[in-house]
């Protein structure tokens, strides 16, 4: 017997490797949970939670870099987190300065993660749990800021947990409020309508990724900078340069449609996080549908509080009051991205798009330019604005030498 | 003084958005009007605040989800 077992187990090894199962086994896992809550007709949530804070435990200990030690110092951390800001009868200067602590914290790991460890490796693991973990400190702000507003349902440290750690969620979003998280748990549970709809998305979502997005991935400037020739000026390179917002699309829209197909899988409704963005008339309106739910964060949590603050200062022109708010947002928007040079370059460069769009709406609308026309040109800039998105600086200067 | 706050309301909106046919109802929504997105929607406000002379709380700017949210603020 126990021959079998080694095959066996390479065998699923072989399938770990393999794409289709890295997004498909969250799926089978919710499955099963969604299911179970069906036909048990359970309406313990206690017990619920705790089945699903372990499945996402699991997800994240298979399926990323992370270790048990990452994964516990991380959920000790959001704990400690959610004490310390939630619990009554401290004062509102400890929730606030701890808030304060574990923001900084956080930043420190994210942005130096070698600070933090022995080896040359972080805690908690790379790649994807960096942008992971960029999630993860905006919900906390999202969190910690609606909490002091008293706009949270009540608290339950099972539910913001698995809120926190929802694996379709956890690596690049879409984001959901702490407030839909909660409304929704009154009736989940899977419906055969919504698991046939959840398998649509997956389908969909699984098609852009490995066929449209894994293929343009060829043409991108990013994966050309990893072969030896690369520098110079070419047609090919402008190609590439159009090329890469449509591979940033089909790849990020794509791991939503999973993402939001794995959470029908239990009856949840995840918020959508793309429309039609590359089809945009103005950079304005490609926010507006492109990872939506990170737009709305910005717009609630920066962009009003600085636009409101500016707006009741004597001081600030009408320049300021227009500038300022849009460049400020997508300044720390790009370094929200991660932490190279080239991410602020990207920030700066649509605060500054943002910004002009508005300034000049009169004039622009007056131009009555055809779509056409309005879109080409904002293909173009979304275009060369995303090439900091693809290549480090370094990268850049040596295709410019 | 007949003049109703909605009237009053819609004055400001056809103004500040340029559209002198719009009309206003408590329902209205900023997906109902193209131009009121959240790069607007701040003057839009202080707009509003001068006309009334009032002083809108900063929660009623960030959370107003029509007009009819506004109107009693005003």
């Amino acid at each position: 017997m126990s021959f079998f077992f080694p095959s066996i187990y390479s065998l699923l090894l072989d399938l770990l490797e393999k794409d289709i199962f890295r997004f498909l086994a969250p799926t089978l896992i919710f499955l099963i949970l969604g299911l179970a809550v069906y036909i048990i007709k359970a309406r313990s949530e206690a017990f619920f939670m705790f089945c699903l804070l372990t499945a996402n435990i699991v997800l994240l200990k298979v399926l990323t870099p992370m270790t048990f030690t990452d994964l516990f110092l991380l959920i000790f951390f959001l704990t400690l987190f959610y004490f310390s800001i939630s619990v009554k009868g401290f004062s509102p200067v400890i929730n606030s300065s701890s808030f304060l602590i574990f923001i900084a914290f956080w930043f420190v790991y994210k942005y130096f993660p070698n600070s933090f460890s022995i080896k040359s490796q972080s805690l908690v693991g790379f790649n994807l749990i960096v942008v992971g973990l960029s999630y993860l400190g905006f919900k906390l702000i999202h969190f910690y800021f609606d909490f002091r507003q008293d706009k949270l349902p009540p608290k339950d440290i099972m539910h913001f947990l698995n809120w926190c750690l929802f694996f379709p969620t956890m690596l690049a979003g879409p984001m959901m409020r702490y407030q839909d998280w909660r409304s929704q748990f009154l009736n989940i549970g899977a419906k055969f309508s919504t698991i046939s709809y959840g398998f649509e998305r997956i389908l969909l979502g699984l098609f852009m990724k490995l066929v449209l997005a894994n293929n343009l991935y060829n043409y991108t400037l990013g994966a050309k900078a990893l072969e030896p020739e690369f520098g110079g000026f070419s047609v090919g390179v402008i190609v590439s340069v159009f090329i890469y917002p449509l591979y940033l699309f089909f790849d990020f829209a794509g791991y939503t449609h999973i993402a939001i197909g794995t959470g029908l899988m239990l009856g949840l409704r995840l918020p959508e996080n793309f429309m039609r963005p590359l089809f945009a008339r103005n950079i304005i309106q490609f926010w507006r549908e492109w990872h939506i739910t990170l737009s709305e964060l910005l717009r609630d949590y920066l962009f009003l509080p600085i636009s409101i603050f500016l707006a009741r200062n004597k001081l600030a022109g009408k320049l300021i009051k227009t500038i300022i708010p849009p460049l400020v947002t997508f300044t720390l928007a790009g370094i929200w991205h991660g932490s190279g040079l080239n991410f602020l370059i990207f920030g700066i460069l649509h605060g500054i798009g943002l910004a002009f769009v508005r300034l000049f709406d009169t004039q622009l609308s007056q131009l009555k330019l055809p779509y056409i026309f309005a879109w080409f040109l904002n293909y173009v800039f979304i275009s060369f604005t995303f090439i900091f998105f693809d290549l480090k600086i370094s990268q850049i200067i040596e295709l410019l030498s | 003084m007949t003049e109703t706050k909605l009237d009053r309301i819609t004055a400001i909106f056809r103004d500040f958005f340029n559209l002198p046919n719009i009309v206003i109802s408590t329902e209205t929504t900023a997906d109902d009007i193209d131009a009121w997105d959240s790069l607007t929607h701040v003057e839009l406000m202080m707009a509003l605040e001068e006309e009334f002379n009032v002083r809108l709380p900063t929660k009623v700017i960030m959370n107003a989800k029509n007009v009819g949210d506004l109107i009693e603020y005003l």
